[in-house]
């Protein structure tokens, strides 16, 4: 709980926490604010930014800025969900291999490596064109082709807590495996757990509005990656309408830069010589630290 | 050595575990996996045109496990089969008018991003607290949020559009013949800019951040701080003993992150109608060619897994200690 | 005591910190000794004494956040804390070498051995690279290493052979004064005993003098000329090493010494140290190992002892036999 309230005073970890409440509460409320149907035809297409419009029309005569937060429903919504399940599919992955070791960490390894290695887009776009077009079918193959990196990144950390004293003190005591796995070890990972959701739904996020640009997801439902889709289509920007497509990207940069800046501050928190570096800068006011400086010679007074 | 051939084993059935995906994928769908394929055709061709694709694509009577390896032995004899959108032109010939064009954007804008994130992250962390390590790195994770192909679509408009700097589409200019002139090089290489541009912007504060943060791990280690007491010069320690060293987890890195760059790119090639596999990707989908989604899918991986072999060499040409087991 | 001119390094007062978030923390604190021409000044002391910080703050090269807050260091009677980067990259080396306690972290795991010895050559001289080679040759031959082994990778010799190697390196410039920080601690006891005769015959045969950082006293009461004991940051004993074995006067180094098995002698109980070396956060009042003290009186809970002479040569700080 604490590090909770250390991540807070973390002023990295502060304003990444604002935007993300930000784009949750839009997504929440957004459509409330800015009633009617986003899919409803209401000016002339491609009109530029107005006073009745504040981010202009689509291609198709449609409000932008309707478009915006009513697409933000649900690419967060599948975004958090799917970085949820990515995150817990590569934990769980992850720990079983590093804990148990021997013959299942090998296939386990194996197996990441090989869904690693494979690149993701080719073959979400392949098992997804069987399926129902649809976020839900997104979500599905997000998670089949992203769940490798943090079963990976995990099993590394498990791998080095596992050798610690206190985890061998527990194994000689007799504890059981799986309370060993939960009592002793869980509670030292969560700051990369943490950190893994983050990324996972960065990716999440990023990874389905590709999918969505490409024309994978249901192109009737109002999300960013298919407002992008529709810009595209209708050749916004060869006819100059750069409104249909800044503010969906930028929605998308802000919230996935947001998230990395939390990860940031985490990684700052769990790593102490970061911070005791930048404490050693602020108090010598030492701009430039070249990395061959030789030990400086302060005098305090008295001595 | 012994990495390497792990490695290779990793790689054997990685690329195996794509060709049975495509094998397998469309007969676990409900329904006959011939209509799903050839939906697009229903009503267009007779029904012998359709038994007769039916049978070049394998979708025979024949027990599975037959199917499969008549799947297979048309593979490795180079046959990946028919495109739907552009049928009858075969898969291979397709997805060959788009290869090339994909390695030359990919591979170029991945070895630009590659060499100078690298060559930023060395200098910021060796300057630590300089502008380049408190001002470049947010900005550049900033940069990296965006999706590669937004980044495509801004670059496009505004340099492109706007400014008119540079060409909008395309490879190279269509008024000119594929030829091996400097003319035709150099439309080429104005063509390419911008689309390459794209993918180093998003690209590029991964690697200078994962470069720095190993440098700021190797220059705490006691050899650093041997090198400048024997008094070497500061750019030999930055080089030899900082960098080359630091250099070693990016390197294996970099393969990871191949597959997710070319991901990336490929859709970037579609906001320039760039003549590569993304173009080629996105027709596939809007005319349901699952041959062809499916064949640039296997192209793909099988890229992927060769310039990763050819990392793991290199990995072994930088790193002493890989040689001798 | 020795004259001045053959005094190679003098260090008064030498004080460091370490500034962490929680303040600064004194990790060396009014350390002062010579070292002469050709002479051997061991210096012992338990993990965390602050023995490895001396001999890095004497060359400069401490990490941050480390930073030298007090006190004189002159070699040869130039000013080393008031150098310059250039003085200092000439007096690195040149004059005082350095050996680390691990030598496969001391070395580039991606460089030769030969190449590591000859940058260090060429650093410092204008030399041609094939000579430089033929005295990296040299220095393999004098620590007993065959040439071949020139073109190895530090990950391809023996732990031994590694040592041997910084060994020669840190000899590459034939440097006056040399500082050795556990060269043999992370060796086995046989090539421990090797390695030691070899920089003994070294020393003899070169001349150079040595400061050699060590929790080991018996490593050293042979090989030194005289040894200073280190407790928590602060000098607490210096005397010839005969007289520090045969007679010591300070609690903590009788204490060091009988956690010395001998196996000659009469059998005797090893009696360690009770306790264990105090957070350097959190020092003691008064006299810094008081609460370890077999003899601890009142008058150590409150006055830190000052250094006083015992006899010629012999220096403690304790308030036993003390006015």
């Amino acid at each position: 709980m604490s590090f909770i309230w250390q991540l807070l005073e973390n002023r990295k970890a502060s304003v990444g926490a604002a935007l993300i409440l930000f784009f949750v509460l839009l997504g929440l409320f957004g459509p409330a604010l800015v009633p009617g149907d986003p899919s409803d035809f209401v000016g002339a297409p491609h009109q530029p930014p107005s006073s009745e419009h504040l981010l202009g029309t689509t291609g198709q005569g449609q409000d932008v800025l309707a478009q915006t937060v009513a697409g933000a429903r649900t690419s967060l919504a599948v975004g958090f969900l799917t970085g949820f399940a990515v995150m817990a599919i590569g934990a769980l992955v992850g720990m079983v291999a590093g804990f148990f070791g021997g013959w299942l960490d090998s296939v386990l390894s194996f197996m990441t490596n090989v869904f690693l290695i494979i690149p993701g887009l080719p073959m979400a776009v392949v098992i997804a064109s069987y399926l129902h077009p649809g976020p839900v079918t997104i979500g599905l193959v997000l998670v089949i082709t992203g769940w490798a990196w943090n079963a990976r990144m995990l099993r590394a950390q498990i791998l080095s807590l596992r050798e610690k004293d206190f985890v061998l003190a527990a194994i000689v005591s007799g504890e059981g495996r799986l309370r060993i796995i939960f009592r002793e070890i869980l509670p030292n990972m969560t700051s990369l757990l943490m950190s893994g959701f983050i990324s996972a739904t960065v990716y999440a996020i990023g990874a389905q509005v590709g999918l969505e640009f490409l024309g994978i997801g249901d192109v009737s439902v109002v999300t960013w990656g298919t407002n992008l889709y529709w810009a595209a289509n209708d050749a916004a920007l060869l006819t100059g309408a750069w409104w249909t497509v800044v503010p969906t990207g930028v929605c998308v940069a802000l919230i996935g830069f947001a998230l990395v800046l939390v990860n940031f501050a985490i990684d700052e928190l769990s790593n102490p010589r970061l911070r005791a570096e930048r404490t050693w800068t602020r108090l010598l006011k030492h701009p430039d630290l070249e990395g061959g400086l030789s030990t400086p010679v302060v005098r305090t007074s008295g001595s | 050595m012994r990495h390497l051939l792990r490695n290779l084993a990793v790689y054997a059935v990685a690329a195996w575990a794509s060709l049975t995906l495509n094998f397998l994928i469309p007969r676990l769908m409900p329904g006959d996996p011939a209509s799903i394929m050839f939906a697009r055709f229903a009503g267009q061709l007779q029904p012998e045109a359709i038994d007769a694709l039916r049978v070049a694509f394998g979708f025979t009577n024949e027990p599975l496990h037959q199917q499969y390896f008549t799947y297979v032995r048309h593979l490795l004899q180079g046959d990946l089969g028919i495109s739907i959108a552009y049928f009858p032109a075969k898969v291979t010939d397709v997805i060959g008018t788009g290869l090339g064009w994909t390695l030359l954007l990919s591979g170029a804008a991945v070895i630009i991003s590659f060499v100078l994130g690298t060559t930023l992250g060395v200098v910021a962390a060796w300057r630590r607290g300089g502008w380049l390590d408190s001002v470049m790195p947010p900005v550049l994770v900033f940069l990296g949020a965006f999706p590669y192909f937004w980044l495509a679509m801004v670059l496009l408009y505004t340099l492109g559009f706007v400014l008119g700097a540079f060409p909008l589409r395309h490879a190279y200019s269509d008024s000119l013949a594929p030829a091996l002139s400097g003319e035709f090089i150099l439309s080429v290489i104005q063509h390419l800019v911008l689309p390459a541009s794209a993918i180093v912007i998003a690209t590029l504060g991964g690697w200078m951040l994962s470069m720095r943060s190993a440098m700021v791990g190797v220059l705490a280690e006691d050899y650093i701080t041997l090198a400048n007491a024997k008094g070497l010069s500061q750019k030999r320690i930055m080089f030899h003993y900082a960098a080359r060293n630091a250099l070693l987890p990016n390197v294996t890195g970099f393969g990871m992150a191949l597959g997710f760059v070319l991901s990336g790119s490929l859709l970037t090639e579609i906001v320039f109608s760039y003549p590569g596999q993304g173009y080629l990707l996105i027709q596939a989908v809007r005319n349901q060619d699952y041959p062809l989604m499916q064949g640039i899918f296997l192209t793909i991986t099988l890229a992927v897994l060769g310039a990763n072999l050819l990392v793991d060499i290199l990995y072994v040409w930088l790193d002493p200690r890989t040689r001798t087991r | 005591m020795e004259a001045e001119p053959s005094t190679l390094l003098s260090v008064r007062d030498l004080r460091v910190e370490y500034l962490t978030p929680a303040g600064p923390v004194c990790a060396v604190d009014g350390v002062s000794f010579d070292i002469g021409r050709g002479e051997v000044l061991g210096l012992a002391g338990e993990s965390g004494s602050g023995k490895s910080t001396v001999a890095q703050a004497l060359l400069r090269i401490l990490r941050p956040p480390a930073v030298i807050t007090g006190g004189q260091v002159l070699f040869e009677g130039e000013d080393v804390l008031g150098m310059s980067e250039a003085r200092l990259r000439e007096l690195r080396w040149r004059k005082v070498s350095l050996v680390f306690q691990s030598a496969m972290n001391s070395l580039n795991p991606i460089l030769t051995i030969g190449e590591q010895i000859v940058d260090t050559i060429l650093a410092h001289e204008r030399v041609k690279r094939s000579e430089a080679v033929d005295r990296a040759v040299s220095l393999l031959k004098l620590v007993g290493i065959d040439s071949a082994r020139l073109t190895s990778y530090p990950h391809q010799l023996s732990g031994g052979m590694r040592q041997r190697v910084v060994i020669a390196i840190a000899l590459a410039l034939e440097p006056p004064l040399m500082l050795m920080d556990e060269p043999t601690t992370a060796l086995d006891v046989v090539v421990q005993k090797e390695i030691l005769h070899q920089v003994a015959e070294l020393k003899d045969r070169l001349g150079f003098s040595i400061l050699f950082i060590t929790h080991d006293l018996s490593l050293i009461l042979e090989f030194s000329t005289r040894i200073a004991v280190l407790y928590a940051g602060k000098l607490v004993e210096l005397a010839p090493s005969q007289e520090l074995f045969h007679a010591p006067r300070h609690p903590y180094t009788k204490g060091l010494l009988s956690s010395v098995p001998s196996v000659r002698g009469p059998r005797r109980k090893l009696v360690g140290i009770p306790g264990s070396p105090p957070d350097m956060r959190k020092l003691p009042a008064g006299c810094r190992f008081h609460p370890r003290c077999p003899s601890a009186m009142e008058r150590c809970q409150a006055d830190s002892p000052e250094l006083r002479e015992q006899g010629p040569g012999h220096i403690k700080a304790c308030h036993l036999d003390s006015p």
